[in-house]
């Protein structure tokens, strides 16, 4: 028994020499394990936090919105905006020694271009007619009409550059081998559970000051948050609202809040009565009491929509939103023809987004104070998406939650997409089928004129009416809850959801 | 989650029951202790499930985003503003940073036999307001405190019990209604229709249960309904397995011989003699699957393939109360020991159900 | 004896075959189109046919089965349509480490389940009987996911003894493997007492007392070895439905096992991954009882294989 013991103790003593001798390399705990790190193939945040710290983009989007030159040093647009060069910075290495030029630059965005690879986020520059190699460190690249969002949309992580010499040779296994020019290098992967990475010597720009990053997978809340309390992890991500204030009363513990530029809607399905009438989806917005669900299911953490873009988006402007105001929203109905209110179902995921769930109880429990007795329908997530994608006529979700995330920082991006006629499910991703003429044209030419004080001009407009419609029960813009070790300076946590360790040192 | 206790049930196949030794196996079986704390449990469920609204004081989807996760005895006091003796209630509220405040000043006493809020029972056969317990203020006393919704957790707990009765009666029915007759026939037939019975019994067990649930689940959607039928099916090739081995062992005994041989043939000596013999490990196979069932259903909550929301099932409550384990730990405490007390009668009791039928013993 | 062996894998055959058609068209028939599912919930139209045909999920039905089968004939599970990687090497990653729990997870149950039912079964209707069945089927009835967080919560945050969660040193291993073993060790317990209360009424051991044999020790010692034979049967059932049934304990402990793989790649509708590890699933769940009962015949030759 007492050499049990003692083979117990000796084994825990190795234990915390190994987590005691990798103490500069710094642990973030995500949600779910990266899925591919074919970053041209990356749809999710986890899988995106790690790609980013092997490549990188030809631009970057700063936290603060502004975007600069990365691997791209400048670039020049063509008077009528449809040619756009960009100068490739010299003197960066991929982590086999491959020194970056611009053939492997056109190589990598024809890859991401190409329709036969289907990447999700292909869309991103599908306006891309064509790429040419016009000197060693010069790449050009051909629009079919004038685009204004392309370099927000460079920013974008799924067009980071990759080789493609290593493509060719890897074949399927590039997804687990990646070569970049990041400031951290691939070392290796235990499926399931986590991603080391260690740091490039070669990096091009500042060298990291930690030996490496570790990405640790962790599906499940409490555990999660007891690896940062316990220290064994110096990052944890999506830390539950109610958990913020003990964390925080911890002496090694601060939880970050950085809001994200994703908004958090509930859509009504135009097609379906008594959703057709713009008094019903008011009366909607003006029953549920946005802040008081900020405040006590997000713990205080979140703002409450005024338009249909979070803040920090390109052509984001405070239109308003509604107030919570239940007279009014009883007033509206009755005009509307339902003075008792009516039956509905609610749909809504459940684990997808910070506290969806919890949220939508909320906003069931505060209809009803006005008469409006909806059920909540919760299916998973392969399902909801099928749910709530099928053509009009077909489409029997009246209402539903969803998240988007305007991950370019653009407003077109925001905003086409879900607002546009020509872009209703399942030809595009306005599951609402929200249609407004005036909607649509101010869309069309934000999208094609490049002056951005006239392009913000547009979006305000378009917003205002959007506003009006009230095709969404418009809720928040969430937030990213990250618990961040006090030994850990430097972290940035990015408005696109990814949390950056480019510029960390611990203590 | 769990197999039966003891999986060779189906070898305790029961000799021929006179009456003397069924006496003595009631006789066995309320000597247990065990057993009568098993059987004390599930009655006192049963009355929480018949008297639901009774007990419960508030309706269970009641909600109040002001008083979220409200720990139990948060404003409660055991003297009144005079200093009276009883249980007083002052009214707290929670504020956005998390903090809860308590306003001493009021405070409200906790009466027993109370008009509430008016309910409906039985599906409208009785109307009624008349509640165990309530206020007699503008507050409200949340014994088991409250969740993140502000519920009360104890009324959800009270009107969620018919829920995990239920689970664990329709997979039960399912089982023993599929799995029965399925594993008679097979047995009494021999055969190649036992052969092929059996093969797919094995598809079936090759598939653990949970697992069998899990992908039950995705395919035919989530919801209550779903999961008792899932839990159900799961459960089907046990009893298959446990009624062909008794159905074997019973099949050439001497009065079902004596059947034949007065010209009795198939199905009717199947349903007069051969399935009544196997009633021993049904009974206690359907004891223990009432146990399992529930927590099946719990770990699918857990699994976010269960119950929908805002149903009070418990298990989908334990499911969302453990996020909040770190800060108000009494919003997963007690749904889990709900679970743990009523899947524990059920097993005590088939326990000793076993123990008791048991010749040995 | 190698007859009844290999007729007994050919007899598992027309199962595992079953199981394989069964997830085949129940994972198709689910609502929930993988190619929606990888394209995301932003895609359009012309994206999301692209990502069918990458997968071939545009193929008919029939047309993916005889592809499936023609595959597994070569020992090609194809791959995942999520992670783009082959699903024998996710298998391989993935399967050793629940073998690890599993067989951590039984251990735990050994080494409690059987000391605690011998006392049991020495000492029947006494009140050490009452409480060790009383704590078992205690065990047996709490929800697995609830004791491992509580576990958690005690253990690695407020004592700091063991890591909250992963995978690695033995350390690591010891709370999932306790909370996976807990209704293991229940069983285990209850079918230990009964095996051994059945031994101690038989012959040997009552002519052993009568003779005067008083060693007690002797006559438990001997008892016990005839009433392990039952108790390995269980063990060996229970050791293949913890293979399986680990999901839980996996998802609360983040152990990189199957159960999670499997479980994430029915949400995510990753068709050939779920077909693999189904496979897996069924085919080690039948080997073990295979192995359970070629034991059995070890230990006990009374058995025929006939």
């Amino acid at each position: 028994m007492n050499r049990l013991v003692r083979l117990l103790v000796s084994l825990l003593a190795v234990a915390a020499m190994t987590a005691w001798a990798s103490a500069q390399t710094l642990v973030i705990a995500q949600g779910t394990d990266a899925i591919t790190l074919d970053p041209h193939d990356v749809t999710d945040s986890p899988t995106a936090t790690v790609t980013s710290h092997i490549y990188e983009t030809l631009f970057e989007l700063q936290p603060d919105g502004t975007i600069v030159p990365h691997l791209a040093e400048s670039y020049e647009v063509s008077s009528d905006s449809t040619t756009w060069t960009f100068n490739i910075r010299e003197g960066v290495t991929f982590h086999d020694g491959t020194p970056l030029t611009a053939e492997i630059v056109a190589g990598s965005m024809e890859r991401f271009i190409d329709p036969d690879n289907a990447f999700r986020f292909r869309f991103l520059l599908d306006r891309i007619t064509e790429v040419s190699v016009v000197g060693p460190m010069q790449v050009q690249v051909q629009l079919a009409t004038p685009f204004a969002p392309l370099l927000a949309h460079l920013t974008h992580n799924t067009t980071a550059i990759v080789l493609p010499a290593a493509v060719e040779e890897l074949g399927e296994a590039f997804g687990e081998n990646p070569i970049g020019t990041g400031p951290f290098a691939f070392e290796s992967w235990d499926r399931g559970s986590r991603v080391n990475l260690v740091t490039n010597e070669n990096y091009w720009g500042d060298v990291p000051a930690i030996d490496g990053v570790s990405f640790l997978a962790v599906p499940e809340n409490t555990t999660r948050m007891a690896l940062v309390e316990s220290g064994e992890a110096h990052v944890a991500v999506r830390v539950p609202p109610q958990d913020i204030q003990r964390l925080d009363a911890l002496d090694t513990v601060t939880v970050e809040n950085v809001s994200s530029l994703r908004t958090i809607y509930i859509y009504f399905n135009h097609t379906l009565e008594p959703f057709t009438d713009p008094r019903v989806r008011q009366a909607f917005n003006y029953a549920v009491n946005k802040q008081d669900i900020a405040d006590f299911v997000l713990g205080g953490a979140v703002r409450p929509s005024d338009a249909a873009i979070a803040p920090g988006i390109f052509g984001y402007t405070d239109v308003g939103g509604y107030p919570y105001d239940p007279e009014r929203a009883r007033e509206l109905l009755a005009e509307a023809g339902y003075p008792d209110g009516f039956s509905t179902t609610l749909y809504s995921p459940s684990g997808r987004y910070l506290q969806d769930i919890q949220i939508t109880e909320a906003v069931q429990s505060q209809l009803a104070e006005v008469g409006i007795d909806a059920t909540i329908e919760t299916l998973e997530w392969g399902a909801y998406l099928e749910l709530t994608r099928q053509p009009a006529g077909e489409n029997e979700v009246p209402v539903a939650m969803l998240g988007w995330g305007t991950v370019t920082g653009d407003a077109d991006y925001g905003l086409y997409a879900l607002f546009h006629t020509s872009q209703h499910v399942p030809d595009g991703s306005n599951r609402s089928f929200y249609s407004n003429a005036l909607v649509d044209d101010l869309l069309d030419e934000a999208r094609v004129n490049t002056n951005p004080a006239e392009r913000e001009a547009l979006y305000e407009d378009a917003l205002r009416i959007i506003n009006e419609d009230a095709p969404w029960l418009f809720l928040h813009s969430e937030t990213q809850l990250v618990a961040v070790n006090d030994a850990v300076s430097g972290l940035v946590i990015h408005p696109t959801e990814r949390v950056l360790a480019w510029n960390v040192t611990v203590e | 989650m769990t197999e039966p206790v003891t999986p060779n049930a189906q070898s305790g196949a029961q000799a021929a029951a006179p009456k003397r030794k069924r006496a003595r196996w009631q006789r066995r079986l309320l000597a247990n202790p065990l057993a009568r704390f098993g059987f004390t449990i599930i009655a006192f469920f049963l009355i929480i499930v018949t008297f639901a609204p009774f007990i419960a004081p508030y309706p269970p989807t009641d909600q109040s985003l002001r008083t979220t996760y409200l720990p139990p005895g948060v404003g409660v006091h055991a003297r009144g503003p005079e200093g009276q003796l009883g249980i007083w209630v002052s009214p707290a509220t929670r504020t956005p940073i998390g903090g809860v405040q308590v306003d001493d000043s009021e405070r409200y006493p906790v009466r027993l036999f109370v008009r509430g809020e008016p309910y409906e029972w039985f599906g409208g056969l009785i109307k009624a307001d008349f509640r165990l317990y309530g206020v007699d203020g503008p507050v409200r006393f949340h014994l088991l405190g409250t969740d993140e919704q502000g519920r009360d957790v104890l009324s959800r707990l009270v009107h969620g019990a018919w829920i995990s009765l239920f689970i664990g009666l329709i997979s039960v029915t399912i089982g023993v209604g599929v799995g029965v007759p399925v594993g008679a026939i097979s047995g009494f037939l021999g055969g190649t229709t036992d052969i092929v019975v059996q093969r797919i019994v094995d598809i079936l067990l090759a598939f653990p249960g949970i697992l069998l649930a899990i992908v039950l689940v995705a395919t035919f959607g989530t919801g209550l309904g779903n999961v008792m039928i899932a839990v159900g099916i799961a459960s089907i090739p046990v009893y298959a397995r446990i009624v062909r081995g008794s159905v074997l062992s019973v099949k050439n005994r001497e009065y079902v011989e004596a059947a034949r041989a007065m010209g009795r043939r198939g199905m009717p000596i199947l349903f007069r003699h051969v399935i009544p013999n196997s009633l021993a490990p049904i009974i206690v196979q359907s004891s223990l699957q009432m146990a399992i069932a529930i927590l099946f259903a719990a770990g699918l909550g857990f699994l976010g393939l269960g119950a929908r929301p805002p149903q009070p099932e418990w298990g989908l409550m334990l499911a969302r109360g453990r996020e909040y384990l770190a800060v108000a730990p009494h919003v997963a405490t007690f749904p889990g020991l709900a679970i743990v007390l009523v899947v524990l009668g059920f097993n005590l009791v088939g326990d000793a159900l076993r123990d008791a039928l048991d010749p040995r013993g | 004896m190698f007859e009844y062996t290999v007729r007994r894998i050919l007899v598992a055959l027309p199962a595992i075959l079953g199981v394989i058609v069964v997830v085949f068209l129940m994972v198709r028939l689910a609502p929930g189109d993988p190619a929606l599912l990888l394209a995301g919930e932003f895609a359009d139209q012309e994206t999301i046919e692209r990502v069918r045909e990458r997968f071939g999920l545009d193929k008919s039905l029939p047309e993916q089965f005889a592809a499936f089968v023609g595959n597994l004939a070569q020992g090609d599970l194809g791959r995942s349509t999520r992670t783009n990687r082959l699903v024998t090497d996710d298998l391989r990653t993935f399967f050793p480490n629940t073998l690890e729990l599993a067989l951590a997870g039984i251990t735990v149950a050994f080494l409690i389940g059987i000391p605690a039912g011998v006392i049991s079964a020495i000492r029947r209707n006494s009140w050490v009987d009452a409480v060790v069945t009383f704590i078992a089927l205690l065990g047996v009835s709490m929800p697995v996911f609830w004791f491992g967080l509580l576990a958690i919560l005690f253990f690695s945050v407020d004592l700091g003894w063991f890591p909250v969660a992963g995978r690695g040193t033995f350390s690591h291993l010891v709370l999932p493997a306790i909370t996976l073993g807990v209704s293991s060790t229940a069983i285990i317990t209850r079918m230990t007492r009964s095996s051994m209360l059945e031994v101690l009424d038989q012959d040997f051991v009552r002519t052993a007392r009568a003779k005067g044999v008083l060693n007690r020790s002797l006559i438990i010692k001997h008892a016990l070895r005839n009433a392990l034979v039952p108790v390995i049967t269980v063990a060996g059932l229970e050791f293949g439905r913890l293979l399986a049934g680990a999901v839980l304990t996996e998802t609360v402990f983040t152990w990189p096992g199957i159960g999670r793989l499997l479980v994430d790649s029915i949400l995510a509708r990753d068709y050939p991954v779920v077909q693999g590890a189904v496979m897996l699933i069924a085919v080690s769940f039948i080997l073990v009882n295979l192995v359970v009962d070629l034991v059995y015949g070890v230990i006990d030759p009374r058995i025929r294989y006939d």
